[in-house]
């Protein structure tokens, strides 16, 4: 049985895109990580060197415990900046959007929308970056309850929002065949 | 010097405790909620066997300030 990528996923649903944010916001992200790594070896190396402040060997293995606590909790980071980049998804199907979002530990939300009900699909880019490496945010107007859908930070968003809107015709004039 | 080593001792493992059980949500979300059941799992074991690796370091070097 093939392994599902949303709950209600029907075993002949065709999907057309799957999608997660950009890498560049990954990396960003990790590189943060990284810099605080840095600080450690930065400040023994340019300002203070602890070997020299601390003389006992008491002192040194404090600051080691330390160093190695402060680098299991960076490790940690980097982990869990990897899992939500890795559950946050957005699926395009033949019937549906679906936007899987993880907000957290704690909080998995997964929200669907018939293509049937779009109004309007809009796609903006903003800044250097997002200019520079074509990604952006997916606005999906709908008549439902929750009005505004979309998918931010996306690669290509719009290539994602006019394959949205050519889904969307298509079922509409499949709808509407006698 | 006995009080000073308690204080060491229930700081670090309240710390690491912490660390260990926001791992343990990570690791559970993410076999939980991850669509590609290998990847999950092997990234799981990895962070896993880093994580323990790095704990069992840090007690040691616990144990050697103690």
């Amino acid at each position: 049985m093939p392994h599902k990528l949303f709950p209600s996923q029907q075993p002949n649903e065709k999907i057309y895109l799957v999608f997660r944010e950009h890498w560049f916001r990954l990396a960003v992200k990790f590189s943060v990580v990284g810099l605080l790594m840095l600080i450690p070896v930065l400040i023994q190396t340019f300002l203070v060197d602890f070997s020299l402040m601390f003389n006992s060997d008491d002192s040194k293995l404090l600051i080691s415990l330390i160093g190695q606590i402060y680098y299991l909790s960076l490790f940690l980071a980097l982990f869990l900046i990897w899992v939500l980049y890795y559950l946050n998804l957005g699926v395009v199907t033949e019937r549906r959007l679906v936007d899987i979002d993880q907000h957290g530990l704690l909080k998995h939300e997964v929200s669907e929308l018939s293509l049937d009900s779009i109004q309007d699909v809009s796609s903006e880019t903003i800044g250097i970056f997002g200019n520079l490496l074509d990604y952006g945010t997916v606005y999906i107007q709908t008549a439902g309850a929750r009005e505004r859908f979309e998918f931010d930070k996306i690669h290509h968003p719009k290539k994602v929002a006019s394959i949205i809107i050519s889904l969307h015709e298509l079922r509409k004039r499949k709808g509407s065949r006698p | 010097m006995e009080i000073l080593s308690l204080i060491i001792n229930t700081v670090f493992y309240l710390i690491v405790g912490t660390l260990a059980f926001v791992s343990f949500l990570g690791i559970y979300i993410l076999i939980k909620y991850g669509r590609t059941p290998v990847i999950s799992f092997f990234v799981a074991i990895s962070y896993a066997s880093v994580f323990f690796l790095s704990f069992i370091g840090a007690f040691f070097t616990l144990q050697r300030l103690l």
